[in-house]
């Protein structure tokens, strides 16, 4: 956590007597801090990876191989990235007093992601691509939404 | 890579092109291979098997379609509901429909893809604009509450500079300081949110929850910064009112601190008095007003005025309690005092009425005694006072005023007492008015201090016995001398 959100919640206790909701870790951060940062991490491995790709095809000179760099690479991650990215920041914003509301839809989110990993063809088949582009999708996303999925799930 | 990539096409090795044509299939184009190498044999069945899950042969086609127009339509409501329609969207929509009217569904899915992501985006850039004008505007609200909150602290030090609370002003003013750190943190709350919100305002990757964020943490800070107000202002009011009743007891205390001077003074000057007054009442007992008077001093000394101007109202009471008691005590000895003195009075002036009657009885008596005329002898009556009778008779006939005459010499019987009648007659009178008698007694040898009876020649106001009044004459005595009556010798030549 860094100084000034420390200072904010030591403010937050002092002045308005009142303790944030937090299931801190040995450090005194939220338990998710870390799973976020290493998602975020994937996720900017996986669309440098997707942009090589897309690079890789729109120079093919095949139209159907540009059609799939431009409409086609995005539904690789099934809608699950974008909304996840918004209510993980969310819960970032909200430091440690994230809504559980907002813990749960982030840790559906992730759960149906991953199973989406496992399951689309069209993630294995850019990881397996016959271009030679180095792709890790579901290798690079998998283990960090796994880790999400612990993070976020409320405590015991 | 791109060394595979020739000409406007993708000319390929066998393996590579049996790959590009499984890549396109997975998304649509064209179909999958339909052989593969030995080494991927297993592979290949397996992904054969999944390409027949997702490329619609003819038995599929229908299902395809349905599900995809269920799809299109669910999209197009979509775009109805949160009014994103416009030309981009619509074209788009056209170019999928176009592709599954010519049966290309897993293309047109494909479009439907992107359309979906492109309205969530719209959908989400909507939301974003509602967030955002919901969080500037609660963030207005929330940095004008800061002011108004500055502007009651202000009031509150200006009420608090504005009384005289001497002695209170310690503790006000630690209150006021409390609640001004409360409110002072409120702001700075909003002060360090500021900072977030310009941080989040700065983010160009995560836009679409900005606001969101914001206004979660305009939710933070509102919950909690009310629970900081709640507490400030809840300070505030209990030291509006410590101020208001530290005025009220600082105007009573300085009250009561003005009443003691005079007050003592009057209690102290009753302390003086009243033992003085009360004097001999031994009895009166101090002990109680003077333990109020110490009790006051003390008080006084520790700038407990009211407690101070009770004990000396308690001293005053009880000193004017034994004042009045010694006033009472006193009214009723002086009442005794003056009734006493006026049954003496009363009496004396009864005496002296007495004594005024009888000395102007007496002084009538003495005038009518004493008047040069016939009836001073009746005033004055032979009998009671023979001697001074027979001096006025004297007194009478010098003056003129009577005239007398004396009858010859005749034997009383018993043969003892020669006697001569002396009759007064008012001067030219003719009828006499009074008379005594000479009374001679030839054989008597004289008077003595044992027996005046014994006298020879005595005058008496009538014949009588021996205790009748008379006075004793000789031969000098006027009667005798002036020739009313004979002298002693020629009677007893006469009668003896």
């Amino acid at each position: 956590m860094s100084g000034a959100a420390e200072a904010k919640n030591e403010w937050i206790a002092r002045v308005l007597n009142f303790a944030a909701p937090v299931s801190p870790t040995a450090s005194g951060e939220p338990a998710w801090t870390g799973a976020i940062a290493a998602w975020r991490s994937a996720s900017d491995t996986v669309d440098a990876q997707i942009a090589a790709l897309q690079s890789v095809l729109k120079s093919s000179g095949d139209d159907e191989l540009v059609e799939i760099a431009e409409y086609g690479l995005n539904a690789v991650t099934g809608g699950f990235k974008v909304p996840l990215l918004a209510v993980l920041h969310d819960i970032a914003a909200a430091g440690g007093t994230a809504n559980p509301a907002l813990l749960s839809r982030a840790r559906d989110l992730a759960a149906s992601f991953r199973a989406h990993l496992e399951k689309e063809p069209r993630v294995r088949g850019c990881d397996e691509n016959p271009f030679g582009v180095h792709m890790s999708i579901r290798q690079t996303l998998s283990g960090p939404l796994a880790q999400l999925e612990a993070a976020l799930r409320p405590p015991a | 890579m791109m060394s595979h990539a020739q000409g406007s096409g993708y000319s390929l090795t066998g393996v590579a092109a049996a790959g590009i044509a499984m890549f396109k299939s997975l998304f649509g184009y064209g179909t999958p291979p339909q052989s593969a190498d030995d080494s991927d044999a297993a592979e290949s069945q397996e992904t054969e098997t999944e390409n027949a899950d997702e490329q619609p042969g003819d038995s599929d086609l229908a299902a395809a379609r349905s599900a995809y127009a269920q799809r299109a339509k669910r999209i197009d409501k979509r775009i109805r509901t949160a009014k994103l329609s416009d030309g981009t969207i619509d074209n788009a929509l056209k170019l999928a429909q176009d592709l599954y009217h010519d049966d290309k569904i897993r293309q047109a899915e494909s479009r439907l893809d992107d359309i979906e992501v492109q309205v969530e985006a719209a959908i989400a850039a909507a939301e974003l604009s509602a967030e955002r004008k919901r969080a500037d505007a609660r963030y207005n609200a929330l940095t004008t509450q800061k002011y108004q909150n500055k502007t009651l602290l202000a009031a509150i030090a200006k009420a608090m500079n504005g009384a005289d609370l001497s002695a209170l002003r310690g503790p006000i003013a630690s209150m006021l300081t409390q609640a001004e750190g409360e409110i002072r943190q409120f702001t700075d709350g909003i002060g360090n949110m500021t900072d977030e919100r310009d941080i989040l305002l700065q983010d160009p990757v995560l836009a679409k929850s900005v606001y969101a964020g914001l206004n979660a943490l305009i939710d933070k800070v509102t919950r909690l910064a009310g629970q900081s107000l709640d507490k400030a202002i809840s300070n505030l009011t209990d030291l509006e009112a410590a101020i208001t009743k530290a005025s009220a007891d600082d105007a009573e205390a300085r009250s009561y601190r003005d009443q003691y001077a005079p007050l003592l003074q009057t209690v102290t000057q009753l302390r003086q008095d009243v033992p003085a007054r009360s004097g001999t009442h031994k009895s009166y007992n101090f002990r109680k007003a003077d333990n109020s008077l110490k009790f006051a001093a003390e008080g006084f000394a520790k700038g407990d005025f009211q407690l101070s101007v009770i004990h000396l109202e308690d001293a005053q009471v009880d000193l004017e309690s034994i004042d009045a008691r010694a006033y009472a005590q006193i009214a009723t000895r002086r009442d005794e005092d003056a009734d006493r003195a006026a049954e003496q009075a009363a009496e004396q002036a009864a005496r002296n009425a007495a004594e005024a009657q009888r000395l102007a009885r007496v002084a009538a008596q003495a005038a009518r005694e004493n008047a040069m005329d016939v009836a001073s002898l009746a005033a004055i009556g032979k009998d009671g006072q023979f001697g001074k009778w027979f001096a006025k008779v004297k007194e009478l006939k010098d003056n003129g005023i009577v005239t007398l005459g004396g009858t010859a010499p005749y034997l009383l019987p018993g043969g003892n007492t020669v006697e001569v009648q002396i009759n007064v007659t008012p001067t030219g009178g003719r009828r006499r008015t009074d008379w005594f008698v000479i009374h001679y007694h030839p054989d008597a040898t004289g008077a003595t201090v044992g027996n005046t009876g014994a006298s020879q020649v005595h005058a008496k106001p009538r014949p009588g016995n021996t205790t009748t009044a008379r006075v004793l004459l000789s031969n000098s005595t006027w009667p005798i001398s002036d020739g009313y009556a004979p002298p002693f010798g020629a009677v007893r030549r006469l009668f003896a």
